[in-house]
């Protein structure tokens, strides 16, 4: 099955330019996704995945920069968007939503005027009254009861899984092409987790919309993608099918991810062997491998030069050589 | 909400209260009676004692001032005009309307000029225009209000001689000029930090990524997102400032000879005519605390997270 | 040849990978990996706050301002003849960079006399020293005589150049003329003659000339002396009364912040009403009441701090226990306000599931994230102190004369504002200068503190 791309990303790299130096944060990744395609990125804190997505939508704060590669959604370059396109296209084509739900609604203003102002800002002949049954629909759409009344309430009214489900609702609104989730459960309850889970993969079926789900948490890639790419230090390590990552990972530091998370599905108690060491310093990253200082398998090789991804022809799988 | 109100005028009226006997205890601690002068003899003295009651004990001359005050009787003046009643002196006579004038316009302009500097410079973050403001602003915040007030009327009244050097009743136009550029520049400069601070600190939170993330214009961004949020810290200062506006009034007043009831207050304190004081006081701490109270309520309709009906809060 | 590709390394994406040996491919040792970390020194919060503030331009330049005016203040009057209470007749209202009569004619002197010191008599002294045409006059202990038929009110007192002993005197109509050889030798009265009825005082010699450069005052003292001084008191007056308000505020506000309910409500209300009071009207009382229980203090203690109190004057004690009394309730509505935000936070929430002691959370937690928020107010506490004592010298409270400071320097001035606005502009311009850089110091040490504007 062919399916068109809808979003190709190439050699990106970003960097952050602080008073102590160039921190290489996402140190060309390239990668591409489908229409209808669930992609989870997965790595540990400050292994890029976020600055990765933030430069998707175009959100890099300063002191962050492209610096170098490509982003091209739907067939556009979205790097050369001037300011104002990237706001047209934000929200519009491609919506985000954010880990922590109790601080991303403005506290002063109604979720409904919240919900309404997402759209409006893209369609300027929608009525009042038209956005905002557009809005109740979106909110009946993410599970909120009794929406006409939620509406009209405050965020500090809302419990943090329906914040979620508002800030879904918010980013869907205006039906994007591409959501881009940024751990969004990792803020809630276990319990509140498995129904925003739910609720998207739902969604997603529904609406037909691509994914990229950024988490740390293998558990939730398991539940909801298609495709997963393993980051670390700002370099993606492996990249492959859920199953491929799963049962087949390459990478030690994949392996060491798998091991290091609890499995259910185990009858015997297996022991968690956590990945010994910390990440590297991104302001003075290692000549060779990122991954060699903390890797058991390293070679004197992996010290000095860089370890590149290589392709399998006849599969989209994108396996690190030597490392197996 | 309406009970809250209640409650907190009940303690605004207690704060009164006090006020007013702290005052009363104050001015009696004060060493040497208000008729001792260099001619007085100790009869003429306890005369003028017995005639307004100052012979009476101290508990009794607080009860019935404070019985009075309820009345509307805020006393008499014992020296500056001596026998005409001081709510007469006070009310009658335009001093504290042409305070009130003075100091509401400043305020007016504090404001009004304030927030949106704050908001040119936030917006504008960096640019050479923020610089300007900043240099501006920080440089308001430094000048004295007399090193102000005497560089406006030498500038202003002296060497470009747009403006009465005395300001006089504020008949015209032109006289409100120096003494409102005066009065507000201090608050006008102040707000206008403390509104590009909080902007910048409002611009940083999650929700104005929510907000970039939706796809909504900088403009919107920053004046209904971030200005709602950042206006909070501002009103905060709104209580204070009426009181430094109020105490700024004494030095305006003086320097462009206005005769409002700051200059007569200073003199009523140098003269030690304990009504006036007194009765000055508590229309000034009334003032100052019904302003605080505006101040509780516009936060509530400013951030809807605050409750007026917790206890404890505030 | 598919099945053959699938194990087909593409090998232009990996220059230099050809050279490698067999041995490349062995197992890094445990210290070969260990050396690729190379850690980077932490920087201490602290050291990184010092880094961040000095790589501030504006504060760092604030903060030379503030020194340059601090050392003007404190040093200066080392480098200056004049003092702030002494007056010099016929020396008033010069305007900058004049020199009084007197020190015109020593100028001139100086010129004319070669190898003697010359300097003048304070205008003035010699006035009713003269019995018929005998002048006396008393220097140093000594009275000395000299002829003179006209009458003589300036003059020069010429020295040898090494010794302190004057020995002629030169009148200022014959110098004017260029007469020096009119120079009167000085005698020594002897003990006979009787000068009691005269009046003896010490002859005030001009020290050294040097021009008035902010000129003088009516009364004839040096307005730059007298800004040094003003400077002196304001600084301290300011940095003391926000140190007062510092600590008072902050343990008020943490207290209230922490105890919250029933406690808070209650110090809040007392806030309210302190808060409530025109405070410049308890002030100026409180100002009035203390004085005279404070100089009868000052007057009977006999420690080593009560002197040193009444070096500072009554004034100045009463507008530290103002501050003391009124002014830390902005700080602790601050401090409490941060607390009740901080309250709610995970790590305060955390601190307090893990047992840790109310006294310990404050001190490792509350206060430390309040910090930025106290150096902002704590610096805006001093301009606001040297404010409210200048304004309290203006109606003629706070400090006394003969001492001065910026504010009541202003308002000596104002009388007089259009005729000598120099008065005002100097103690005001410094007085600015001064709340300005402790301003920007104190914006340059919050930025430096607060991590969340780094850079």
């Amino acid at each position: 099955m062919e399916s068109k791309k809808l979003l190709e990303i190439k050699d990106l790299k970003v960097s952050f330019y602080t008073p102590a130096g160039e921190v290489k944060a996402v140190d060309g990744i390239s990668y591409d996704l489908n229409e209808h395609e669930v992609m989870g990125i997965v790595g540990e804190s400050g292994s890029g995945k976020s600055v990765e997505a933030y430069s998707i939508i175009g959100l890099l704060q300063d002191p962050g920069k492209v610096i170098g590669g490509s982003i091209r959604f739907d067939g556009e370059d979205i790097l050369a968007y001037t300011p104002d396109q990237m706001r047209q296209f934000r929200g519009n084509k491609v919506s985000m939503i954010f880990q922590n739900p109790m601080t991303c609604l403005n506290p002063v203003y109604t979720i409904g005027d919240q919900l309404m102002e997402a759209l409006t800002c893209h369609n300027k002949n929608v009525s009042k009254k038209e956005a905002w049954d557009r809005a109740v629909e979106m909110l009946e759409l993410v599970g909120i009861n009794n929406a006409e009344k939620r509406m009209k309430q405050y965020p500090h009214e809302f419990s943090g899984g329906m914040r979620q489900r508002a800030m879904i609702a918010m980013a869907l609104i205006c039906s994007p092409k591409l959501l881009i989730a940024d751990e969004p459960t990792t803020a809630l309850d276990v319990t509140i987790q498995a129904q925003i889970l739910e609720l998207m993969k739902d969604i997603q079926k529904k609406t037909g919309m691509a994914i990229v789900f950024i988490t740390h948490n293998l558990g939730v890639v398991a539940e909801v993608c298609d495709r997963v790419s393993v980051m670390y230090a700002g370099h993606i390590v492996e990249q492959g099918s859920v199953s491929d990552i799963f049962y087949r990972p390459a990478h030690p530091y994949t392996k060491g991810l798998l091991r290091s998370m609890p499995r259910v599905d185990e009858l015997e108690h297996e022991r968690l062997i956590p990945i010994e060491g910390t990440p590297v310093d991104l302001l003075d990253p290692p000549a060779g491998c990122a991954f060699g200082p903390r890797c058991e398998h390293c070679m004197k090789v992996c010290l000095k030069k860089p370890r590149p991804l290589w392709r399998w022809e006849t599969t989209a799988i994108l396996r690190p050589a030597g490392c197996t | 909400m309406f009970g809250y109100i209640l409650k907190r005028i009940g303690v605004a009226f207690l704060t009164i209260l006090l006020i007013m006997v702290i005052t009363f205890l104050l001015m009696n601690a004060i060493p040497g009676s208000p008729f001792l002068t260099e001619k007085s003899t100790p009869e003429m003295i306890a005369r003028a004692n017995a005639k307004y009651g100052l012979d009476k004990p101290l508990i009794v001359q607080l009860g019935n001032y404070i019985l009075n005050y309820l009345k509307g009787d805020l006393g008499t003046s014992l020296k500056m005009q001596e026998g005409t009643a001081v709510t007469k002196i006070i009310f009658q006579e335009g001093k504290f309307a042409l305070s009130f004038r003075l100091g509401v316009c400043a305020v007016i302009v504090a404001v009004i000029i304030g927030i949106p500097l704050g908001c040119l410079a936030a917006y504008n973050r960096g640019k050479w225009i923020d610089s300007v403001l900043r240099v501006i602003t920080t440089l308001g915040v430094a000048v004295p209000s007399f090193v102000l007030c005497a560089l406006l009327l030498i500038f202003l009244g002296v060497k470009l001689n747009w403006v009465p050097v005395i300001s006089g009743s504020l008949g015209t136009f032109k006289s409100y000029i120096a003494p409102v550029l005066g009065l507000s520049f201090y608050p006008m400069c102040y707000i206008a930090k403390l509104t590009r601070t909080s902007m910048l600190d409002a611009i940083n939170q999650d929700y104005i990524r929510t907000a970039r993330a939706k796809g909504l214009k900088t403009r919107v961004i920053i004046f209904k997102h971030a200005l709602r949020n950042s206006m909070i810290p501002v009103i905060t200062y709104l209580g204070p400032m009426t009181a430094g506006i109020v105490t700024g009034g004494f030095v305006v007043e003086q320097t462009f000879q206005i005769p409002g009831l700051g200059k007569y207050f200073i003199s009523s304190i140098l003269n030690r005519d304990y009504p006036i004081i007194m009765a000055t006081t508590v229309v000034l701490a009334t003032l100052v605390i019904l302003m605080n109270l505006v101040v509780d309520i516009a936060y509530k309709l400013v951030d809807p997270r605050i409750s007026l009906t917790k206890k404890g809060e505030n | 040849m598919k099945g053959f590709n699938l194990f087909q390394l593409n090998v232009d994406r990996i220059p230099g990978y050809d050279a490698l040996g067999p041995e490349d491919f062995a197992s890094a040792t445990a210290e070969e990996r260990e050396a690729m970390v190379e850690s980077r020194a932490s920087v201490s919060y602290w050291r990184d706050a010092a880094r961040r503030f000095k790589a501030n331009k504006v504060s760092m330049a604030a903060l030379a301002l503030f020194l340059l005016i601090f050392l003007f203040s404190y040093l200066g009057p080392l480098f200056i003849p004049y003092n702030y209470s002494d007056q010099y007749r016929g020396s008033g209202k010069l305007g900058p960079g004049e020199y009084s009569k007197a020190e015109q004619i020593i100028k001139k002197a100086e010129g004319q006399c070669d190898g003697f010191f010359a300097t003048a008599l304070i205008p003035g002294s010699l006035t009713n020293l003269s019995r018929n045409t005998t002048y006396y006059f008393k220097y140093n202990g000594t009275t000395y005589s000299f002829y003179n038929e006209s009458a003589v009110s300036n003059a020069v007192l010429l020295f040898s150049a090494s010794s302190s002993t004057p020995l002629s005197l030169i009148t200022e109509s014959d110098l004017d003329a260029g007469n020096m050889e009119k120079a009167e030798p000085l005698q020594f009265s002897t003990g006979a003659v009787d000068t009691s009825d005269l009046n003896t005082q010490e002859l005030k010699l001009i020290k050294r000339v040097f021009p008035h450069i902010f000129g003088t005052d009516s009364s004839g003292r040096d307005l730059m002396a007298r800004t040094m001084y003003g400077g002196r008191v304001s600084i301290a007056v300011g940095i003391i009364a926000a140190l007062i308000v510092l600590i008072i505020g902050s343990v008020y506000g943490s207290v209230s912040g922490l105890a919250g309910g029933r406690v808070d409500f209650v110090m809040m209300r007392i806030v309210d009403i302190i808060y409530s009071v025109p405070d410049v009207l308890i002030v100026l009382l409180l100002q009035v009441v203390l004085k005279a229980p404070l100089q009868a203090w000052l007057d009977a203690s006999a420690t080593d701090f009560a002197r040193l109190m009444s070096n500072l004057g009554v004034g100045i004690i009463s507008i530290f226990i103002t501050f003391a009394a009124l002014y830390w309730v902005g700080m602790s509505r601050i401090v409490r306000g941060q607390v009740l935000q901080l309250k709610e936070q995970e790590f305060v929430t955390a601190a307090n599931a893990l047992g840790v002691p109310g006294r310990r959370i404050v001190k490792r937690h509350l206060l430390p994230n309040c910090v930025g928020q106290l150096i902002i107010a704590t610096c805006l506490q001093i301009p606001s102190a040297i404010f409210l004592e200048s304004f309290l010298s203006f109606l003629g409270l706070g400090v006394s004369i003969p001492m001065t400071s910026l504010g009541s320097l202003c308002s000596d001035a104002l009388d007089t504002i259009t005729l000598y606005p120099y008065r005002l502009l100097f103690p005001g311009i410094i007085l600015t200068l001064l709340v300005l850089s402790l301003n920007l110091v104190g914006d340059g040490i919050r930025d430096a503190l607060d991590p969340r504007l780094k850079k």
